[in-house]
């Protein structure tokens, strides 16, 4: 079980692309690119789960953990999650912390 | 809910309970699983309340322990049985860490009106446990912490 995390700027967001499984082994890895990142000053943060194919509540951590270190009006956008994914999210409440996008292109 | 009965073992492993076994496990789960349950949605929510038990137990119970104890293990056993009557799947996780009852029988839930900035980090882990699975259940037996979980089985198509 891996996860491949790149990170990238732009200039009207970070993009956080990743690979693989999101479980409580790998999730330490997307806690410390999400804490390389000056949270606090985003205003978008897109993370693209459409190569993931697992997600436990240590990944809903590291999502709420960077929503919370946000400006309360900033977004987080998770990029086409599979449904099982989708379902977990939207289980433990969390769709007021994220906005689920299915594909990039119906980002405004 | 009648008491549910588990019967036939169908596969097992035993590791240390320690994060270095994490990817092993996880392989056992998700690949014994896959033979047993197919590739469903009920494969992946089987894995994730796995996960949160022995996520709980390979990063609290090595706290509670000193050098003159036993080594902390894991013992995973997929199980043929029944659930309410009706063919089920059991994955039992057995730990010899201390006496731990999450009380499993007790309802979670989730305050989603509680604004995101204030929601609590942590507590997610044991509500998805009770989502995910079709009957859950915690026992302390023969000094070991054991925890059952329950899906249910297809029924087999009529001919």
């Amino acid at each position: 079980m891996s996860l491949t995390i790149e990170s990238i700027s732009h200039p009207s967001h970070h993009l956080i692309n990743l690979s693989g499984e999101v479980d409580t082994k790998t999730a330490t890895s997307l806690m410390d690119a999400l804490a390389e990142l000056e949270l606090a000053a985003l205003l978008e943060l897109r993370i693209d789960m459409a190569d993931v194919a697992f997600l436990s509540s240590a990944g809903l951590r590291a999502l709420l953990f960077a929503k919370q270190k946000m400006p309360y009006e900033s977004r987080l956008v998770v990029i086409g999650a599979n449904t099982a994914i989708v379902e977990v999210i939207t289980k433990t409440g969390l769709t007021e912390a994220v906005t689920l996008v299915a594909d990039v292109s119906l980002l405004s | 809910m009648g008491e549910p009965e588990p019967m036939t073992p169908l596969a097992s492993l035993d590791r240390e309970a320690v994060m270095e076994s994490w990817d092993e496990i996880q392989s056992f789960v998700a690949e014994q699983g896959e033979q047993l349950l197919g590739s469903s949605p009920a494969l992946y929510k089987l894995r994730l309340a796995t996960e949160e038990l022995l996520s709980n137990v390979i990063r609290y119970a090595p706290a509670d322990r000193d050098e003159t104890q036993a080594t902390l293990h894991l013992w995973l056993t997929f199980l043929h049985g029944e659930l309410q009557g009706k063919p089920a799947l059991i994955l039992q996780l057995e730990d010899n860490g201390p006496a731990f009852d999450p009380q499993l029988d007790r309802e979670r839930q989730i305050d989603t009106t509680q604004p995101i900035q204030e929601r609590p980090i942590g507590g997610l882990g044991l509500f998805l446990v009770q989502q995910s699975v079709d009957h859950v259940d915690y026992a302390w037996s023969n000094q070991r912490n054991r925890y059952r979980l329950f899906m249910w089985l297809p029924e087999p198509s009529p001919a």
